[in-house]
């Protein structure tokens, strides 16, 4: 079955493993079974966002389609709304990614308003680290999803293990508030976040470039082993991130 | 003929996100090999019904006396309560303890727990301490519980996951009593964990039924391990910890 992972990372300086080529980081997603994966950066996080920017543009053009950049900017720059219209119009990025405590602000703070404004007139979805205070617990995230309703917001963690049950009321409180099952959360709770979330809103995700390599086999089969009908799993799979992505 | 292979760490009964049978739970370790698990009691029985889960655990253990094991839970607010319940639980067959400061309601570092680690001094038995979760258990306050109590050894469970991760190493130098458990970690982490602190550190713990037993017990197969460091692994250490026999199979 076709899938579409909606959380990976260009591997880069920041987690030690070197600039990998495009081919490599497409043969890790075919180990996996993975068709499509939206990428982000981990460079960005730290270091300058444009160039960081630029290279997942460039990497995600040799991939023939397979991968789908989302962006990040610096939400205190004085460029950043300048930047994300850009990486979207310019550079073909199809969504934009924050780590809220790894960049260093809450996405509760004034700078992130006009950056969400910004997101939803180019209709494209914001992703965000999720699961751990102090700055990127569920509702943090999800008080996005609220102030902007025409924005789409992706908990891009679904809580990890200690705030899924947080991420389950952000997702069924805002109809714009969508979650990616992804991390070291166990299967067990990806199987009751699915239970009560229903199939709709809910996508996956691998987090494959950060970490080793086997990270993304390991999730990959540890989705295909949750008890799930064909539907389901369709929609789980790519349904969902292909409308969120607007690929149809 | 392998070594018996031990499971540090399962839970059966009806738990906050999982519900398994004692049968159903033998089944999967049956088709994984496992041939002995340790019982971690539910989440309720660890925070109010700790007499109500030891009992249980007993039942369990002596049904089934060759394949589990099981922790003894009080919550540390009873007070002395708590200490006379663990001691019962122990001397009617339980054989190590477990905490989870996040569901009991106290923080790691506090003293209120230290009357039930001195049980486990005193009997010479394991306590396994659910750690990660900010602010009540991590893998640093570990350390430090670990550095009061010298000669009890410590299971640190989850490993500081999610966010703690990056503790787990530097927690686990600082106390030579503390233990890894390998669910929640992937293979190169568990190889820098054994190259930090030496196989004989690390114990096979799946989790189960939050995790897929097959995929746990598939990925220490990636982990670089010579027939020793494996066996002590999958059993030789555990077995140790916890005053029991460990044989082939």
């Amino acid at each position: 079955m076709r899938i579409i992972d909606m959380h990976t990372h260009l591997p880069g300086k920041a987690n030690g493993a070197g600039r990998r080529q495009t081919s490599d980081f497409l043969a890790m997603l075919d180990r996996a079974g993975i068709d499509q994966a939206v990428v982000l950066t981990l460079e960005g996080f730290f270091s300058d966002d444009v160039t960081a920017n630029n290279a997942l543009a460039q990497q995600a053009s040799e991939s023939g389609g397979r991968l789908i950049p989302f962006c990040t900017v610096d939400p205190r720059g004085d460029g950043a709304v300048a930047e994300v219209r850009r990486c979207v119009e310019e550079l073909g990025f199809r969504g934009l990614k924050f780590h809220p405590w790894l960049q260093g602000f809450s996405p509760l703070e004034d700078y992130m308003f006009p950056i969400a404004a910004q997101a939803a007139r180019l209709n494209v979805p914001i992703l965000f680290h999720d699961g751990t205070p102090c700055y990127s617990t569920p509702l943090q995230v999800a008080y996005l999803a609220d102030r902007f309703p025409e924005l789409t917001v992706i908990l891009g963690h679904g809580g990890l293990m200690d705030l899924w049950v947080e991420a389950i009321a952000a997702v069924k409180r805002y109809p714009n508030c969508y979650v990616c099952l992804c991390g070291s959360a166990p299967p067990a709770i990806f199987a009751r976040m699915i239970a009560e979330l229903g199939v709709d809103k809910v996508t996956i995700g691998t987090d494959a470039g950060f970490g080793e390599d086997y990270g993304a086999v390991f999730r990959i089969a540890a989705f295909h082993a949750l008890e799930l009908s064909g539907t389901a799993r369709e929609a789980i799979y790519w349904r969902n991130a292909a409308r969120l992505l607007r690929m149809e | 003929m392998g070594v018996a292979v031990i499971d540090a760490h399962v839970t059966a009964g009806v738990n906050s996100c999982s519900s398994i049978t004692p049968d159903d739970l033998l089944a999967l370790m049956d088709r994984q090999s496992i041939s002995q698990a340790v019982l971690s009691p539910v989440d309720q029985w660890l925070a109010v019904d700790n007499r109500e889960g030891n009992d249980t655990l007993l039942r369990w253990i002596r049904a089934w006396p060759d394949r589990f094991l099981g922790y003894a839970a009080a919550n540390p607010w009873y007070g002395q309560r708590a200490v006379a319940e663990l001691e019962r639980a122990l001397e009617d067959g339980l054989h190590a303890i477990k905490l989870h400061p996040a569901r009991q309601g106290f923080m790691l570092l506090e003293h209120i727990v230290e009357p039930l680690i001195t049980v486990a001094a005193r009997r010479g038995i394991p306590v396994y301490v659910v750690t990660g979760v900010p602010i009540a258990s991590m893998p640093l306050q570990l350390a430090e519980l670990a550095r009061r109590f010298p000669e009890v050894p410590f299971i640190m469970g989850r490993s500081g996951r999610t966010d703690f991760a990056l503790d787990l190493i530097p927690a686990v130098q600082q106390a030579p009593n503390i233990y890894v458990e390998t669910v929640y970690n992937l293979p190169s982490y568990l190889a820098m964990v054994i190259k930090a602190v030496g196989p004989e550190r690390v114990v096979f713990a799946s989790d189960v039924p939050m995790t897929h037993l097959q995929l746990e017990v598939e990925k220490l197969d990636l982990v670089p391990m010579d027939p020793k460091a494996r066996d002590a692994v999958m059993g030789g250490t555990v077995a140790r910890i916890l005053g029991i026999s460990h044989g082939g199979r």
